[in-house]
C-alpha cells in the first residue's frame, strides 16, 4: 500500500474515534452508536498505525548463512 | 418478546410471520454479513502441499469455473444464514437451516478430488437425515401449541414439549455437522479458504441461534 | 471509550506476561519480564510487513480486523451489562477467526492449527451448559440482572460451583501454554498464527490481550458479582495466577485427548444441568 493511503487511513480512523468520543461527551449521539463507531474504527487504527510506522522495505538484511 | 438476547431492536411483520432482531441476533447477523462479504471479495488461497517423501512442495490452484460455483454456494450459504438469524417463525427457521446444510454440501462437493467428494457425500447423508428431526420438531410444536411464531411461544401460556426442543437442537446439530467433519482431513484437501470458512461459520451461527430459540420457547 | 479499549488490551497483555512469568518460576526458570508481551506487540508493529503470495489477501487481512472488532465489541457488551449470550457467541466466533487465520495463508501449519481450532469446538459446549445453569437461578441472561441477583443472594461461585468450574476450564483452554492449547502447539510452528507476521501479528497480540481481559472480567462479573474496578482487577490477577499454576504443571495434551477431556467435562455439566432442571421449581 502507498504511504499516502496509509496516512489517510490512519487519519480517518483516528478522526472517527475522536468524533465519536466528542459527540458522546456532548451527548449528541447515544452510547451504542459511539460504541459501534469505536468497534469499527479501532481495528483499522491498530493496523494502520502499525503500517504507518513500520520499517521501510527494500533495504533487506543480509541473510544469516551460518557460522 | 424473548428477552434473553436483550430487548428487541427491530420487528418486521408479514401478517403473523415476522422477523425480529435482538442485540444477540443482530450481532450474529452482522458477522454473517461480514463473512459473506469476505467470501465475495476474496480470491481463493493457493494451498501449499508437500510432496510425500521429498523436499518438493507445490501450490494448488483453484480453477475459475470451480471458484465461481463455490463462491455462488458460499453466497447462498451466507444468505440462508442471514435469514435464519432474523427469522421469528419456527418453520422459516428450519427451512433456512436445511438450506444452509444443502449449500454446505455444495461448497465442498465442487472440488474434483476423490477424497473430498467422499467427505461431501457422507456429510450430505447426515445433512439429509437431519432434516427429519428438524422439521419434526417444528411439526410437534405446531401440533401441540397451534402456532409457530417464536414471540407468541415466548410470551408463555404454551407447553412446548421437551422432545420438540430436543428434535430442533438435534436437527441443527445434524445440519451443522461440517465443523465436526473438519477432523476429516479430506475436507481440507479442498483449497479455497473463504468458501470452507463459510461452512464452519454458518454451522456455528445456526447452532448459536437454536440455543436462543430453545431457551426462549 | 477508546481508553477502555487501550487499557483492556494493555492490561490483558500484562496478564499474559505475568502468566509466562509464573509458569517460568514454577518450572524453576527465570522467565521473561512481565511486560514482555507488550514489548512483543510493539516490536511486531514496526516490522516490515507484506502479504504472502499464496494467501487469500482480503481474508488474510480481514480476519485481523474482525478479530480486534469482535473482542472490542465483547468488552463493550460486558461493560454495558448486556446479554452474556452475546459474549459467548463472540467467544465461539473467535473459533471462526482462528480458522480464518489458519486457512487464509495457504500454509499447511496454519491450516492444521485452524482445523484443530474447529475440532476443539468441543470445549465450547460446556459454555452453553454454564449458561443454562445460570439461567435456572437468575431467570435472565442479562449481565446486569445476574449481578443484581448476586447482590441479593450472594456470589454464584458458591451457589453454582460446577458452572464456575466449567467456565474456568473454558478460560484455561484459551490460554497459551495450557493443557488444551493445541491450536498453537509447537509441532505446528505457531499453529494458526504461523503465517501472520509483522503488523498482522501485532494485531493478533491486541486480540489476545483484549480476549484475556474480557474473559477474566466476565468470569469475575458472572460468578462473584459487583465490586469496585480495582478489586475486579485484583481478583482477575489472582484467577490468572491460579490458571498459570495449572498450565505450569500439566503437559499439553494430544489433540484427541484434549477433545476427550473437554467432552467428559461437558457430559458432567449436562448431568449437572439436568439435575438442576429436575430440582428447581
Amino acid at each position: 500500500m502507498k504511504r499516502t493511503t496509509i496516512t489517510y487511513g490512519l487519519a480517518a480512523s483516528a478522526l472517527v474515534i475522536v468524533a465519536a468520543w466528542a459527540a458522546l461527551a456532548a451527548s449528541l449521539i447515544p452510547l451504542w452508536a459511539a460504541e459501534t463507531a469505536m468497534v469499527i474504527a479501532f481495528p483499522v487504527l491498530v493496523l494502520f498505525l502499525g503500517l504507518w510506522w513500520r520499517a521501510p522495505g527494500g533495504e533487506e538484511d543480509i541473510p544469516f548463512i551460518g557460522y | 418478546m424473548p428477552d434473553i438476547g436483550g430487548d428487541p431492536l427491530f420487528v418486521l411483520e408479514f401478517g403473523d410471520i415476522l422477523h425480529y432482531y435482538t442485540p444477540y441476533t443482530i450481532t450474529l447477523f452482522l458477522l454473517a454479513l461480514i463473512f459473506t462479504g469476505l467470501a465475495i471479495a476474496s480470491r481463493p488461497e493457493r494451498q501449499i502441499d508437500i510432496a510425500f517423501g521429498g523436499d518438493a512442495y507445490y501450490a494448488k490452484e483453484t480453477t475459475v469455473s470451480e471458484m465461481r460455483f463455490r463462491r455462488f454456494m458460499a453466497i447462498a450459504c451466507g444468505l440462508a444464514t442471514l435469514g435464519a438469524m432474523g427469522s421469528g417463525d419456527l418453520f422459516n427457521f428450519t427451512l433456512f437451516v436445511s438450506l444452509v446444510g444443502i449449500a454446505n454440501i455444495g461448497i465442498v462437493a465442487a472440488v474434483k478430488n476423490r477424497h473430498v467428494l467422499d467427505a461431501a457425500y457422507e456429510y450430505g447423508i447426515v445433512a439429509m437425515v437431519a432434516t427429519l428431526p428438524l422439521f419434526g420438531g417444528a411439526a410437534l410444536v405446531v401440533a401441540t401449541t397451534g402456532t409457530l411464531a417464536i414471540p407468541a411461544l415466548a410470551a408463555g401460556g404454551f407447553a412446548v414439549p421437551l422432545v420438540a426442543k430436543a428434535f430442533l437442537a438435534l436437527g441443527v446439530i445434524g445440519e451443522g455437522m461440517a465443523p465436526f467433519y473438519a477432523a476429516k482431513a479430506e475436507m481440507f484437501r479442498a483449497p479455497g479458504a473463504p468458501y470452507v470458512i463459510m461452512c464452519s461459520l454458518s454451522s456455528l451461527l445456526i447452532f448459536l441461534r437454536v440455543v436462543e430459540i430453545v431457551i426462549t420457547i | 471509550m477508546i481508553e477502555y479499549l487501550v487499557f483492556a488490551a494493555a492490561f490483558g497483555l500484562l496478564l499474559l506476561g505475568l502468566h509466562r512469568k509464573v509458569i517460568a518460576r514454577v518450572q524453576l526458570r527465570p522467565g521473561p519480564p512481565v511486560w514482555q508481551e507488550i514489548l512483543h506487540a510493539l516490536k511486531f508493529s514496526f516490522k516490515s510487513t507484506w502479504v504472502p503470495k499464496t494467501a487469500s489477501a482480503t481474508l488474510y487481512v480481514g480476519v485481523v480486523l474482525i478479530g480486534i472488532g469482535i473482542w472490542s465489541a465483547a468488552l463493550f457488551v460486558v461493560l454495558a451489562g448486556e446479554s452474556i449470550l452475546i459474549l459467548f457467541a463472540i467467544y465461539m466466533l473467535h473459533k471462526i477467526v482462528e480458522h480464518g487465520f489458519g486457512l487464509s495463508s495457504g500454509s499447511p501449519y496454519g491450516k492444521f492449527g485452524g482445523v484443530r481450532s474447529v475440532i476443539s469446538a468441543a470445549s465450547e459446549i460446556p459454555l452453553f451448559v454454564t449458561i443454562a445453569a445460570i439461567y435456572f437461578f437468575t431467570d435472565s441472561l442479562l449481565l446486569r440482572d445476574i449481578v443484581a441477583y448476586q447482590a441479593v443472594h450472594g456470589p454464584l461461585l458458591l451457589i453454582a460451583p460446577p458452572a464456575a468450574i466449567a467456565m474456568y476450564i473454558v478460560i484455561l483452554s484459551k490460554l497459551p501454554y495450557g493443557p488444551f492449547s493445541i491450536v498453537e502447539s509447537k509441532e505446528l510452528v505457531s499453529g494458526y498464527k504461523t503465517e501472520h507476521f509483522g503488523v498482522w501479528r501485532a494485531g493478533i497480540s491486541v486480540i489476545d490481550g483484549t480476549k484475556t481481559f474480557v474473559l477474566l472480567f466476565a468470569f469475575v462479573a458472572i460468578f462473584i458479582g459487583a465490586m469496585p474496578f480495582w478489586a475486579a482487577l485484583v481478583i482477575m490477577t489472582i484467577v490468572l495466577v491460579s490458571l498459570s499454576f495449572v498450565c505450569a504443571v500439566t503437559p499439553m495434551l494430544s489433540p484427541f485427548d484434549s477433545v476427550t477431556v473437554q467432552g467428559i467435562v461437558t457430559l458432567l455439566m449436562v448431568g449437572y444441568a439436568a439435575v438442576l432442571w429436575w430440582v428447581m421449581p
